[in-house]
């Protein structure tokens, strides 16, 4: 027995090296990059496309499921961007509140039957259209509920545009977010087919008219946990990933993609949560089974801000719902590229991760915490020891949350006082008390979700932008 | 044992240093910003009568003056931002006037000499200078740095857009297109955005692309025409039309129509049935946008393409030409029996029917009420016949 603690004690080590190493190894890609994108920042002049007639036309989708809280201010900010040529497509997906009620009366919409749609992807039956020819860039869908990726699918069979951007009603985009992916896109059109956005949490910030117009850090604990680790997420491993063109996962909430290859792979697959990931995997698969060169990269100055969930029980639900689209994502996608060379960075580092780091990491936290229980029963262990292994644990942490301190500092600086500062390290600390074995948690409640088939959305309630 | 645990305390102490090293550097930082931030405020409301000087006497013919007190390093950088800003949309004397500016300020030659730096970061600053400042002198050193740069990373944008700026010829501009397509990424969209900016009449350029021997050239002008493009270049484009290459031949149909071109109005009835898709769908948008009534019967047969792009447009056209075409669209949803096509005549014609409210003009409302009628004497009446045989 005390052999078998031991070698696991042995394997839990190496394992724990080993995911720090490639968080470190992916956190250093992230640091090479970032130099360039602070000075592209600087010396390009985005204004200049903005008026231009080679940008490429986009079709914005927005799903919406009882949204009525906040669809209105969303669609105002959507209807402000800079951006030549653009459409706005909310698919309504069968609400039970007033979402569809309120968006008709804002820009007093007017009903139409359309039935001309293309019918290239799978999705469920549309109600109707509603449209304003005032409003000429948007679009209502009303169909019956089917989950955001039905929806997604009607939005794109709908749309005009050779580029379409998947953005969540709780989000507001900033107004020249959508030219910065384009430019990102126009520098290698033939090759690049997604390019995902950053996102930072809105709660806190001053809104008004749909418009951040002060940035300040979340005032309650929890939004501000979240705006830590969307800050880790997507400045120290998506700009690191996207280096090695392994990203794979652009966030629901903003995403530009290019619609012939979504149509190509079959549009984002329906009935699970998870879609997000599963659309670029499916992409990376296609590219790569054709050979063809591709890239999917990131933009991390073009900012889309959205509401953090505040209360456990919505935050619970969003976890477990995204714990339970990873294991599924793994097991329909991720086993079949596993290990194969032909996948390339994808299936001999990123799904390797992904499965071993991600997917597996919290049984591994589990056993690792109730090995350390038994380790101090059986005396095979003295209280420095433990003291000393959760020490190495935080640091490791703690090295990568200031890591994406630092690259925040560099290249974006959305944080101006010094007080910010300390309250981002004041709560990157506290989040390894508690909240961080909270997500453990949720995750496996996610997994086991997934064992029993469930595979509804879960709670999620929205407040207005202004509270 | 031993050895474990004092492995542990040094990845501690390592740990530990590197956290603690990050922090000092956030705190520089931040505390370096807003110093720079502070002496900026500073240098604006100091210089704010200077800058009011420069605005004042911008397009006038005598020279600007630089400041009277000998500018610090760092207030001399902090003009060269705002002098530069006010560059950017300049043109002519103003242009001119701020240049020699610059120039007498000291600020040319060391942005020059900066561009040999051994910092990438600092050439590419000095580059972005030079670029707005349209320094003639700093071509050669600017195309030499451009041609360091042999992979597609957003920085060779910044360079590329400071040597077409600072360019003086063809050639010159010719060697940043060379450049720029060498790398062969596609980007034909963001090098035009890119020669736009040079001085250099490009149009010049494109024309001489148009007859090129390069298919990369030829595409480049192809989409560089768009926005301005002549009879002769036209004639040009339309040589293309007979090309083996499909983008060839899709972006020249396109630029033709954009420009109402004869000789492609009269060739709708083949382009109506080529093999590619772009090209049927482009000319039946076409149709409409140019109000080519002639060819509704053509765009009657168009509606039932196999292709939803080619449907869609030749019914948005029918929308969009009228009365005529109104009529035609009843009278595919009366007759067709094809769903796809009486489905989109639907949609448009319904699209068309919506109702008007209090602030719909006169002469719109008239055509509605005209619509109502055609589509209740076409489209109603004809089902009500059926239904009545069908009982």
């Amino acid at each position: 027995m005390r052999e078998v603690l031991l070698y696991y004690g042995v394997f839990v080590m190496c394992y724990n090296v080993t995911v720090n190493s490639i968080y470190f190894m992916i956190m250093l890609f992230s640091f090479s990059k970032i130099g360039t994108i602070a000075r592209d920042s600087v010396y390009t002049t985005y204004q200049r496309f903005t008026g231009s007639t080679q940008v490429p036309p986009i079709s914005i989708l927005v799903p919406a499921y009882n949204e009525e809280v906040t669809i209105v201010e969303s669609i105002k900010s959507l209807l402000q961007l800079n951006y030549p040529t653009y459409e706005v497509i909310v698919i309504n997906d069968g609400s039970k509140d007033q979402t569809l009620q309120v968006l008709i009366s804002e820009f007093q919409l007017s009903y139409a039957e359309y039935r001309s749609t293309r019918t290239t992807l799978p999705c469920g039956q549309m109600k109707g259209v509603y449209h304003n020819p005032k409003y000429p860039k948007l679009y209502v869908i009303d169909k019956a509920n089917s989950g955001k990726a039905g929806s997604l699918n009607v939005g794109m069979n709908f749309s005009h545009y050779p580029l379409v951007s998947s953005i969540d009603a709780d989000s507001l985009l900033e107004k020249d977010a959508l030219i910065r992916i384009a430019k990102v896109y126009l520098e290698n059109p033939d090759e690049t087919v997604a390019v995902g956005g950053n996102i930072r949490i809105a709660n806190g910030c001053t809104i008004e008219n749909g418009v951040v117009k002060e940035v300040r850090l979340p005032r309650k604990i929890l939004p501000m946990f979240q705006a830590m680790e969307y800050l880790s997420a997507f400045l120290s491993g998506r700009i690191g990933w996207s280096a090695v063109n392994g990203l794979i996962i652009i966030s629901g909430a903003f995403g530009v993609f290019r619609k012939d290859y979504l149509f190509k792979i079959g549009g984002y697959r329906e009935g699970y949560p998870g879609e997000d990931m599963n659309i670029v995997l499916k992409l990376h698969k296609y590219m790569l089974d054709h050979k063809l060169p591709y890239r999917i990269a990131f933009c991390p100055d073009a900012v889309c801000w959205t509401q953090a969930p505040d209360t456990l029980r919505v935050l619970g639900s969003q976890r477990r719902r995204w714990g339970r689209g990873n294991v599924k994502n793994m097991t329909e996608i991720g086993f079949e590229m596993l290990f194969r060379p032909r996948y390339k960075t994808i299936g001999l580092l990123t799904i390797p991760y992904n499965i071993f780091f991600e997917t597996f990491n919290p049984y591994f936290h589990l056993t690792g915490f109730l090995a350390l229980i038994v380790y101090s029963l059986l005396d095979m262990t003295q209280i420095h020891v433990l003291l000393l292994f959760y020490l190495i644990t935080f640091l490791s942490g703690y090295l990568l949350t200031t890591g994406s301190l630092l690259l925040e500092e560099i290249a974006f600086n959305r944080y101006p006082k010094i007080s910010d500062i300390f309250k981002m390290t004041f709560y990157a600390v506290l989040m390894f008390f508690g909240y961080r074995q909270l997500n453990v948690f949720w995750r496996l409640l996610g997994h086991y979700d997934y064992l029993r088939k469930q595979d509804n959305w879960g709670t999620m309630t929205r407040t207005n932008w202004n509270q | 044992m031993k050895s474990h645990v004092l492995f542990a305390k040094y990845y501690i102490l390592f740990a530990g240093t590197i956290i603690v090293t990050a922090y000092l550097i956030i705190l520089a930082v931040r505390l370096n910003n807003l110093r720079t931030h502070k002496r900026r405020d500073i240098f604006l409301s100091r210089y704010a009568p200077y800058l009011l000087y420069i605005k004042l006497f911008l397009g006038h013919q005598e020279d600007l003056l630089p400041p009277q007190h000998k500018l610090t390093k760092q207030d001399l950088l902090f003009l060269q931002q705002e002098l530069a800003a006010l560059m950017l949309n300049m043109k002519g004397r103003c242009f001119e006037q701020l240049q020699a500016l610059l120039r007498q300020l000291g600020l040319v030659q060391m942005n020059q000499q900066q561009l040999a730096s051994l910092f990438p970061h600092v050439r590419l600053k000095s580059a972005y200078y030079l670029g707005i400042m349209r320094v003639q002198e700093a071509v050669p050193q600017l195309l030499s740095l451009l041609r360091q740069y042999r992979t597609n990373q957003p920085m060779i944008f910044v360079v590329a857009r400071a040597a077409a700026r600072a360019t003086q010829n063809k050639e010159q501009l010719h060697t940043v297109v060379q450049h720029m397509l060498s790398l062969n990424k596609k980007n034909y969209q963001i090098i035009l955005d890119i020669i736009t900016d040079a001085q250099v009449n490009y149009q010049e350029l494109l024309v001489d692309y148009l007859t090129s021997d390069n298919q990369e050239l030829v595409k480049l002008a192809l989409i560089g025409l768009w926005e301005q493009a002549n009879p002769q270049m036209l004639a040009n484009a339309a040589k293309l039309i007979g090309s083996e290459e499909k983008e060839l031949r899709i972006k020249a149909v396109k630029l033709l129509f954009r420009y109402n071109n004869t000789f492609i109005v009269g060739k709708i009835p083949q382009l109506l049935q080529d093999q590619e898709w772009e090209i049927r769908s482009a000319t039946a948008k076409a149709i409409g946008q140019l109000g080519l009534r002639q060819f509704i019967e053509s765009l009657k047969v168009a509606i039932t393409d196999k292709n939803w792009w080619v449907r869609y447009n030749s019914a948005k056209s029918l929308g969009q030409l009228g009365e005529p075409g109104f009529i035609a669209l009843c009278q595919v949803l009366a007759t067709s029996s094809d769903p796809y096509s009486t489905d989109i005549a639907l949609d448009t014609i319904n699209e068309l029917l919506n109702p008007p409210d209090e602030t719909t003009p006169l002469k719109q409302l008239m055509l509605h009420h005209e619509y109502k009628y055609i589509y209740e004497q076409l489209v109603t009446n004809q089902n009500n016949n059926r239904l009545q045989v069908t009982a």
